[in-house]
């Protein structure tokens, strides 16, 4: 509320509403209730919570009831919840029409649990994980809120990371023994291929926007990781070809950013830059075992990037964050590099001073490089 | 009916169909295969019960995994595809073909043991523990149905001494603990 009231009154400063609609627009929000977002975090924890409950009591294994009966009611409490979900199905704004939807998503990987319990089977929990999510793909894109395609994702993401790293049938196309290093380096950006392909369909935002979870999430992960490994010396597989499907799934995002639309010059080169240290940070800091500075120069430049597009896109409390933490990566770059006190306020100082020259640097430079950039484009 | 209203109804006749069908095919493999017993040990027993079923290594009466492709790879998750011929009984490489082997079950090679999906027993928590002892001390063995190449195998029973574990095995007054107590 205090956030609005500050907007009011730039609003009213600015001329664009008067100070009567000021009030009657502060008035009308104030009166209105919460919104439904609290109640809704609340029935996804308790749909989730469910959900697990009933793969606990599935896991109990009860063996007095007939697996004919288990079965029989298993598929009762489906079709129940899918009759449910029928009849609210047009009631898009509903918090029971999304939490049928959820408990009968959840309630086909109980039945898949279920299944298996019955008959002894011995599938991996990805080979079981990607079933789920193949069969309910459908059920899960009709959902009006972000909670089940975010589930949905990231089961999807880890299923696919490890099936990636085990099966034999990746053998066919690349066979190489340190998979795992390539599949944390690729996972990021997987999702951001993932995330650039289904921008294009509008019916798909929730997913788009999970994906996009994962991009930030996974890659600035991997990067931190990538950076201490450096700080801690540890090792890992010297060779170029643990990168190639990474490096691979890298160029399709770059057309990807390349072929956006609707996206400004500016934004393209920043995602682009982003991209690019990403894509070089990794295999240099493990091919190359480099001085961990190499690598803290790096998470500065990555960091920072990512904290003025997080500004550009309005959401200053991420952008906030990441420039902490880049705080905190100098703090300990130069804590490790000079060892002393003194030496090290010295350093900070003229890194301080240092950021604040870029910035009125960039303050000066901004608008003439924009103008330049869009007359280049043109 | 609504182009919208089609799309609930695919939506929520898709999982429930194919689930039915995964229910229909195992349990038509568990009618109809051919009945295969086999003897299991525990090849690890400390690590015999995990949550809440038996693991086990199966024996298949003839030597698996030994030489060729799974025998060369230094990674231990990696699988290679290979099967174990059941008429006449051998193990091979790659997946079952009729004309060789008219029954078969299908697996893989994986860190030098041969895995085909069926080294798992579900147990009740309460019969946890007896039942662990009893695999352990007893011959125990899994009765298992096979369906002709190219094939599937389902497990049907656990056998202790020759008959189902439920008529040897009695449950546990205090059960194990569970794996979240671990």
């Amino acid at each position: 509320m205090a956030y609005l009231s500050s907007r009011l009154r730039d609003w009213v400063a600015a001329g664009l509403i008067s100070a009567p609609q000021a009030d009657s627009i502060a008035t009308f929000e104030a009166a209105r209730p919460l919104g439904n977002w609290l109640l809704f975090s609340f029935l996804a924890l308790g749909s989730g919570v469910i959900g697990i409950g009933v793969i606990s009591l599935i896991g109990a294994n009860w063996h007095q009831i007939p697996d004919e009966a288990k079965l029989a009611l298993d598929f009762l409490i489906l079709a129940g919840l899918a009759s449910g979900f029928w009849r609210q199905a047009e009631q898009l704004d509903a918090l029971s029409r999304e939490l049928l939807l959820s408990l009968f998503v959840l309630g086909c990987l109980a039945s898949i649990g279920l299944i298996g319990q019955i008959y002894h089977a011995n599938g991996r929990w990805d080979q079981a994980t990607i079933f789920w999510a193949t069969i309910t793909l459908p059920m899960v894109s009709l959902s009006q809120r972000r909670f089940m395609p975010m589930l949905w994702t990231t089961a999807v993401l880890a299923a696919l990371s490890f099936w990636f790293a085990v099966s034999p049938w990746i053998d066919i196309f690349w066979i190489h023994p340190e998979r795992w290093q390539s599949t944390l380096f690729a996972l990021p950006l997987l999702s951001a291929v993932a995330a650039l392909a289904l921008q294009r369909l509008p019916a798909a935002e929730a997913f788009t926007a999970s994906f996009e979870t994962w991009i930030w999430l996974g890659g600035l992960s991997i990067v931190s990781i990538a950076d201490f490994s450096r700080v801690l010396n540890l090792h890992a597989s010297q060779d170029i070809g643990v990168y190639l499907p990474g490096l691979g799934l890298g160029l399709m995002a770059m057309i990807g950013i390349a072929s956006r639309p609707r996206w400004s010059i500016a934004r393209k080169m920043l995602m682009g830059t982003l991209l690019v240290l990403y894509l070089a940070m990794i295999p240099i800091c493990f091919i190359g075992r480099v001085h961990h500075w190499v690598s803290a120069v790096f998470v500065v430049a990555i960091f920072g990037a990512a904290a003025i597009h997080f500004g550009l896109t309005r959401h200053p409390r991420l952008s906030n964050l990441l420039i902490l933490l880049l705080g905190g990566r100098f703090l300990m770059l130069f804590l490790m590099a000079f060892g002393g006190l003194a030496l090290t306020g010295i350093g900070l100082i003229l890194s301080g001073l240092l950021i604040l020259g870029l910035i009125w640097l960039w303050m000066r430079v901004r608008q003439p490089l924009q103008t330049w950039l869009e007359t280049l484009a043109s | 009916m609504s182009h919208y209203r089609l799309r609930v109804l695919f939506s929520l006749l898709l999982p429930l169909a194919i689930l039915a069908g995964l229910v229909a095919s195992k349990q038509l493999t568990r009618e109809w295969g051919t009945a295969v017993r086999l003897s299991i040990s525990g090849y690890d027993p400390r690590d015999l019960l995990s949550g809440h079923y038996l693991i086990y290594r199966i024996d298949y009466g003839v030597p698996v995994c030994g030489s060729g492709p799974a025998a060369t790879q230094s990674d231990v998750s990696r699988q290679v595809p290979a099967h174990i011929c059941l008429v006449p009984r051998h193990f091979e490489y790659g997946t079952p073909v009729a004309s060789r082997c008219s029954l078969a079950i299908p697996g893989h090679c994986q860190a030098g043991r041969f895995q085909a999906g069926l080294e798992r027993f579900y147990i009740p928590q309460e019969y946890a523990s007896p039942l662990e002892q009893a695999v352990r001390d007893k011959k125990a063995e899994i009765l298992v149905s096979v369906t002709p190449t190219p094939g599937a195998a389902v497990v049907k029973d656990l056998l202790i001494g020759g008959r189902p574990w439920r008529e040897v095995v009695t449950p546990d007054s205090q059960p194990s603990r569970s794996f979240w107590e671990f």
